[in-house]
């Protein structure tokens, strides 16, 4: 009881809250006993350094340096994602095949046409089967038709967004185009998307692939969207492209959050 | 073979990077500026603190271990370093005109030089200032000061959990009233004994370091 009554003279004296008689009587003491002098420095300097903040910081510390330091990896961060992009694409190729959605075939306008305005109705559409059979001839170099094993998993796997469902009506999976006089191919690009309810994407944006190189786009272009309503959202995009004969991917993505939709496929034939 | 067969249309975007837009998000903590670090040590910020470590503790060790220390001696330089750097930012003039990296070894050699010689010499050094940088103004360090807290610190946290939590609060200025009610005991005076019993046990703890005799004799 002494020393917890000694304790606390020493903190109303640090404190100034002594007596001017009760103080005096505590110099008196402090000269005379040099361990009760020991004893007040000693309490001035747990009263003098104690910071919350710091014990706070060297216990979080004490808890970090507890843990073993993780490897450095010499690897950087960008290779770690291209690995993960090969994992990925890896992945498609033994990923169950789905079957295709249902698509129904449209047909192409005559090369010299007008671009048809976004809100003209769909031509009627003939039968595939009436459609002519462009086999590749002597012109077009088989190894422009080859597939593309990782971009036809892409293709066969039919992507599906969890956030927007993709659903392109043209053009159809595998589609023969014959391109015009002048070269160019008419392609119309026409679906809608169902965007769950709090996703508004901007539009799209359509990636060519050739069947030689699956990572590298031949080109990019926009595919804006036109209507909508309700989290659903249309597009129908005519486009005159130059391509020479071959097999062609393309990839649809939207535009803001650049997460892939949809994969297809079409064939150039002369 | 295909460049010449293939033209763009007017609205197609050259050089498009399918991954060049927002697909991945990498918090690239190696990126953080001296003022993030700074604010995070001044914080205690878990995240930041840990990655001080994972990034500076391997340079700090190899530096100690290959003047002859252990890895107790790059650990302690760590962490002394990590504290200067608080205390300093507490500091509203204090600025660092060097990237961090090369500040914070530049402390953690300062420190690790006072050790060595401190082992060597039996201590003769501790009461200097060392200054490393040409400039030096903010390198200076007090020794005996940072030696001091952590002596404090140390014997602090080996206090149980309760004993710390009233201390905190009694050093903080809280009233022996309101420690009684925030600690949950049943009186003033037993708030008051409790005290006395945690601030005993820490003057012992604190009197058990081994600094603590040689910072009685400086």
């Amino acid at each position: 009881m002494q020393k917890q009554a000694l304790q606390e003279i020493i903190e109303q004296y640090l404190d100034d809250a002594l007596s001017p008689g009760e103080r005096q009587a505590f110099e008196k003491r402090l000269k005379e006993d040099p361990a009760l002098r020991q004893e007040l420095e000693l309490q001035r300097q747990l009263q003098h350094d104690f910071d919350g903040e710091r014990l706070q910081l060297r216990a979080n510390l004490q808890k970090i340096m507890a843990a073993p330091l993780q490897p450095r990896s010499a690897v950087p961060w960008w290779l770690w994602l291209l690995g993960l992009f090969g994992i990925l694409m890896l992945g498609w190729n033994f990923w169950p095949r789905q079957a295709p959605i249902h698509v129904e075939p449209t047909a192409l306008p005559p090369a010299d046409a007008p671009k048809a305005p976004t809100r003209a109705p769909v031509p009627p559409i003939p039968n595939p089967e009436s459609q002519p059979d462009y086999r590749p001839m002597a012109m077009n170099d088989p190894a422009d038709f080859k597939p593309n094993p990782g971009m036809e998993a892409f293709v066969n796997s039919n992507i599906r967004s969890e956030v927007i469902d993709v659903k392109l009506s043209s053009p159809r999976n595998g589609l023969e185009i014959k391109p015009d006089k002048k070269g160019l191919s008419n392609i119309r690009f026409a679906g809608i998307a169902i965007a769950q309810s709090g996703m508004q994407p901007k539009g799209f944006i359509i990636s060519f692939f050739d069947n030689r190189d699956a990572n590298n786009p031949l080109f990019a272009m926009p595919l804006p969207v036109q209507d909508v309503v309700e989290g659903r959202l249309e597009f129908d995009l005519w486009q005159q492209l130059q391509f020479k004969p071959g097999l062609y991917y393309f990839t649809v993505e939207a535009e803001d959050a650049g997460a892939l939709l949809y994969a297809g496929k079409f064939f150039v034939r002369q | 073979m295909v460049s010449n067969s293939l033209s763009m249309p007017e609205n197609v975007t050259p050089g498009f990077n399918k991954f060049s837009k927002n697909q991945f998000f990498v918090l690239n903590l190696e990126t953080m500026t001296t003022a993030d670090y700074l604010s995070g040590i001044k914080a205690g910020d878990p995240t930041v603190l840990r990655q001080l470590y994972q990034s500076m503790f391997p340079l700090v060790g190899k530096m100690v271990q290959e003047q002859g220390g252990t890895d107790e001696d790059a650990r302690d330089v760590f962490q002394e370093a990590t504290i200067v750097l608080f205390n300093k930012s507490k500091s509203p003039e204090f600025s660092i005109d060097f990237q961090f990296n090369t500040y914070f070894s530049a402390v953690c050699r300062n420190i690790w030089s006072n050790k060595r010689t401190k082992k060597s010499n039996s201590g003769v050094t501790i009461n200097e200032e060392v200054t490393l940088l040409a400039d030096g103004s903010d390198l200076e360090l007090d020794f005996i000061t940072m030696e001091r807290q952590r002596v404090f610190d140390m014997a602090f946290l080996l206090l149980g959990a309760d004993c710390q939590k009233l201390l905190r609060l009694f050093f903080e200025k809280v009233s022996m009233g309101e420690i009684a009610e925030k600690m949950g005991f049943a009186s003033e005076g037993y708030a008051r004994r409790r005290k006395f019993q945690c601030k005993d046990r820490l003057v012992e703890l604190v009197k058990q370091q081994p600094q603590y005799q040689e910072l009685t004799q400086v």
